[in-house]
């Protein structure tokens, strides 16, 4: 066998127990009866599967779940319609104004939200939002529109000119263009957006608890709760981390190349 | 033909009404920091820079601070050295669907929530139910991942587990990038797989590094969640963003605005050559 | 249908001038060509007559109407892109009815003049198929019923048949140019390949550095090249250029200085300001015979020289002779040999000169 072979596998097998070993004590952890929790480390598969303590944390995280799903998805739709929006106009209009327009949205996107703390939850107050639903979405929004926007900048500026010029000559006027011409060709760069915002808002901790009080408004929120409350029962909070994990983690699974997408999309600011 | 100016503004509205209020915050807040505004003052009153001189004053601010600038000495070196290792792993192998179904394993801890990421690290590091038990049974004996200062070096470790795959994905695109033809004339001239990676295919992967760097640092000056998950407001990890929570909460606002202008000032320098940079990638012109 | 008349277009990009004054008229129901290197406006110059660029000066008529500042859907024109700028996301039959959907033409009469533009391009088989399931020459003819579709009243191509292998080109030509007739629309074609230019259009437009250089049939760009610009830019190979003094005291002649030409009355006169002056003289490989090749009673100015180069291209045979410094290239037909390192005398009529001034470039006869 090659050398370069035996170092790729290697480099994989042993760094790739590093990576699975922490979901691994995760999925075990949290199917353990309570003398197991009590008596052997995360890394031991427990003797027999012991569901209750998982049906237990799902049945109190309904609440905290229901609220993430009715602010987040309505968050990453959004988000991604007014980010297409912007994009198509910046696409559409170039001057010295969209360029102006298009740093600010590239600057904001990779601003750290955790610096805007106060003015966030300023805003919010004087909205009347502050520990509202609406109100983490409107945190979220205020940071996501613009991580949009560069996303389907990006994403739109590959799309040939010529397909939107051709609308242009045929008579089409922007609205049409953009709904029958150019929405059709960006779909992938759409599905990647909407699941990267979805994924990340999902697991955002920090503008939740900034933003509302308690635990049960937003799932990471109630996940970090069983930090303090359960002691040495692992148990009980590594059950609350699947349990909170599982939507963005199946998303991963099954549409993870989008999340991908988005990723590289914002990292080295090309289409993957 | 472009758009009209009207027609622009149309399309641009939505994303220009929370883009706005994203500016307004950063511009609160500089005002704030310019002023007494806390629990003491709730009328703000204008004190200049008082605030800065009561920050950089501040024994807990300049901690924060120094911590902050460590994690992301931290997270930069080690996150960028593990990327290189794996992308170079990857990199080797020859089925695309193998090499992406890998990226994405390595990629995965960044679809997990930091809190999670939490929750499970504080596990593996308990000193009873986590791998010193392992460590006790080989006989190495248990290392105190979470005591004293020990936590904040466990902590930017975990960080690079979280983010190593997105600095190796990063790699990668730079190395699928590099002209196959410069690799293949490599071969043909009789190099070896290791002289066509160290000469060849790394040195000409500097976008890598120089992107990869820059957001493993901007991850590592943005970390609250990761250390507020496992060891909440304990001093030996407090970071940056963990004080302007902190003073945000003891609603002393003015240092947390200070603080927070001294993020965005960091990060600033940062995000902004990178930005103006991307800006010619992302408007073609004719 | 319409005439288009183009008055003093400029146009720039930032630093750059694109077009420096482009004063074109185009006759109703004609086929005119936009001829000219990469780079030298006529693309531009095409945007505008689409309405997709506004020209800095100037205007365009179409008709009295004056449409400079209308945009393309008040303007009846279609366009057929280089790239064809068919939609991928739509079959051939949307992709063609778009158009007119646009232009809330009623359903009944959107299939039938979709079925129409699809006969009359031999696509209507393909009607239900994606982009992706057709090859580069049908979504061509794709993207010309699209344009067809509406009945403009100028149809614009922007280098339409770059993008084909070249046997399609050959074939697509002549479809395209008997389409054209067919339906008489006003159309303006660009391209950078003179042979379209010569073999497609009625007349053709030959551009450089955003000027207009000439404007005239195909024969007429041939034969009466206005400039050394539209002289070298047009047949192959490129004509031969040499500088040569006009000597008209005494025996009138062009001294080359590696040979004289002598110059009959009529050329003599032409010439008469340009005593002991240098110009320009042209003459096409093709008009230049090796003396035992030339018609039986030519007579005409010959050159001497040495065979430098054989290109044998099969039906043709071209041959570069060195003069001394200079060097000439002669076109002759393939059935004959010639050996390198051969002398050689050729001969051509002096009807088939071309001279140009030195300064301007211009041509004096």
């Amino acid at each position: 066998m090659r050398w370069n072979l035996v170092y790729s596998i290697v480099v994989i097998v042993v760094l790739g127990i590093i990576w699975i070993f922490p979901v691994y004590s995760l999925i075990l952890g949290s199917i353990k009866s309570l003398s197991e929790v009590m008596n052997t480390p995360i890394y031991v598969p427990p003797k027999q599967v012991d569901l209750t303590t998982i049906a237990e944390v799902a049945n109190e995280l309904k609440i905290p779940l229901a609220n993430t799903a009715i602010v987040v998805i309505p968050v990453a739709v959004l988000s991604t319609i007014f980010g297409m929006l912007a994009a198509y106009a910046i696409i559409r209009r170039q001057s010295k104004i969209s360029d102006t327009l298009m740093l600010l949205v590239a600057i904001a996107t990779y601003t750290p939200y955790q610096a805007l703390l106060v003015p966030f939850v300023q805003i919010v107050r004087s909205f009347g939002l502050y520990n509202t639903l609406p109100g983490i979405a409107l945190g979220f929004l205020i940071y996501y529109t613009p991580m949009a926007a560069l996303l389907m900048v990006i994403f739109m500026s590959v799309i040939p000119r010529d397909l939107i010029e051709a609308a242009v000559v045929d008579g089409a006027g922007e609205f049409s263009i953009f709904r029958r011409v150019v929405l059709p060709v960006l779909g992938p760069g759409i599905v990647s957006t909407l699941i990267f915002i979805l994924i990340v808002s999902w697991n955002n901790f920090f503008i939740p608890l900034i933003l509302t009080r308690g635990y049960n408004k937003f799932i990471t929120l109630k996940i970090f709760s069983y930090v303090g409350q359960s002691g040495t029962f692992y148990n009980r909070m590594f059950a609350a981390a699947l349990v909170g994990s599982l939507p963005p983690l199946i998303i991963f699974i099954f549409l993870g190349r989008y999340f991908m997408k988005g990723l590289m999309a914002l990292g080295t600011g090309t289409k993957a | 033909m472009q758009m009209s100016l009207k027609k622009f503004f149309i399309f641009f509205l939505p994303a220009l009404i929370f883009g706005a209020l994203l500016y307004y915050g950063v511009f609160w807040n500089i005002y704030i920091a310019l002023t007494n505004y806390s629990l003491l003052h709730p009328v703000p009153e204008f004190t200049g820079l008082y605030s800065f001189m009561v920050l950089f004053n501040d024994y807990e601010f300049q901690m924060a601070f120094e911590r902050t600038m460590l994690w992301v000495a931290v997270l930069v070196v080690l996150g960028n050295i593990m990327g290189l290792l794996i992308a170079t792993a990857i990199f080797q192998l020859e089925s695309p669907r193998l090499r992406n179904a890998l990226t994405a394993f390595f990629v995965y801890p960044m679809s997990l929530s930091m809190i999670v990421v939490g929750i499970m690290w504080r596990w593996i590091f308990d000193p009873y139910k986590g791998i010193d038990v392992i460590l006790k049974g080989l006989g190495i004996g248990s290392i105190d991942w979470l005591t004293g200062y020990n936590a904040f070096w466990s902590l930017s470790l975990v960080s690079v587990w979280v983010y190593a795959g997105f600095s190796a994905m990063l790699y990668l695109a730079a190395f699928y990038n590099v002209d196959r033809s410069i690799i293949e004339s490599a071969m043909v001239d009789g190099a070896d797989t290791f002289t066509i990676m160290t000469r060849i295919v790394i040195p000409n992967s500097r976008q890598g590094l120089l992107i990869s760097t820059i957001f493993l640092a901007l991850f590592a000056i943005q970390m609250f969640a990761l250390p507020y998950a496992v060891l909440f407001l304990n001093p030996f990890t407090e970071t940056m963003v963990m004080y302007v929570y902190n003073k945000f909460v003891s609603q002393y606002f003015f240092l947390a605005s200070a603080a927070a202008i001294i993020i965005i000032v960091v990060s600033a320098f940062i995000v902004i050559p990178y930005a103006m940079y991307g800006l010619k990638k992302w408007i073609v012109r004719r | 249908m319409v005439d288009v008349r183009l008055r003093g277009l400029v146009k720039r990009f930032g630093k750059t001038i694109a077009l420096r004054g482009i004063d074109l008229d185009i006759r109703d129901g004609e086929f005119i060509v936009l001829l000219g290197p990469s780079g030298c406006g006529k693309t531009t110059t095409l945007r505008i007559i689409a309405g997709l660029e506004k020209p800095d000066e100037g205007r365009v008529l179409f008709g009295e109407k004056d449409v400079t500042y209308l945009p393309p859907k008040d303007r009846n024109v279609s366009m057929v892109f280089q790239s064809y700028a068919v939609w991928p996301h739509m079959k051939v039959r949307d992709n063609i009815a778009f158009p007119l959907k646009i232009r809330g033409v009623p359903q009944e009469e959107i299939d039938k003049r979709v079925k129409w533009a699809a006969e009359l391009l031999q696509i209507d088989e393909l009607l239900d198929r994606y982009p992706h399931q057709l090859s580069g020459g049908q979504r061509q003819r794709v993207a010309v019923a699209r344009a067809i579709v509406i009945e403009p009243d100028v149809l614009l191509m922007d280098e339409p048949l770059s993008n084909l292998d070249a046997l399609l080109r050959v074939k697509m030509r002549s479809e395209l140019k008997k389409l054209q007739r067919r339906i008489g629309v006003t159309t303006i074609y660009v391209t950078h390949d003179q042979v379209e230019a010569m073999t497609m259009g009625d007349r053709i437009a030959v551009m450089n550095a955003g000027k207009i250089q000439q404007v005239g049939t195909p024969e007429e760009i041939y034969l009466k090249p206005a400039n050394t610009f539209v002289a070298g830019f047009v047949g192959s190979p490129q004509m031969n250029f040499f500088d040569a003094t006009v000597k008209l005291d005494g025996e009138k002649l062009l001294d080359a200085g590696e040979f004289t030409i002598s110059l009959t009355g009529d050329l003599a006169a032409a010439l008469k300001d340009y005593n002991n002056k240098t110009v320009i003289v042209g003459i096409r490989p093709e008009y230049m015979y090796p003396r035992e090749l030339a018609p039986k009673n030519m007579i005409g100015p010959e050159i001497k020289g040495v065979i430098d180069f054989v290109e044998a291209l099969g039906s043709d045979t071209i041959i570069h002779l060195k003069v001394g410094n200079k060097h000439l290239v002669i076109k002759i037909s393939g059935s004959h040999h010639y050996r390198i390192g051969e002398e050689l005398t050729v001969i051509f009529g002096l009807d088939k000169i071309h001279i140009f001034d030195k300064n301007t470039g211009r041509a004096i006869i």
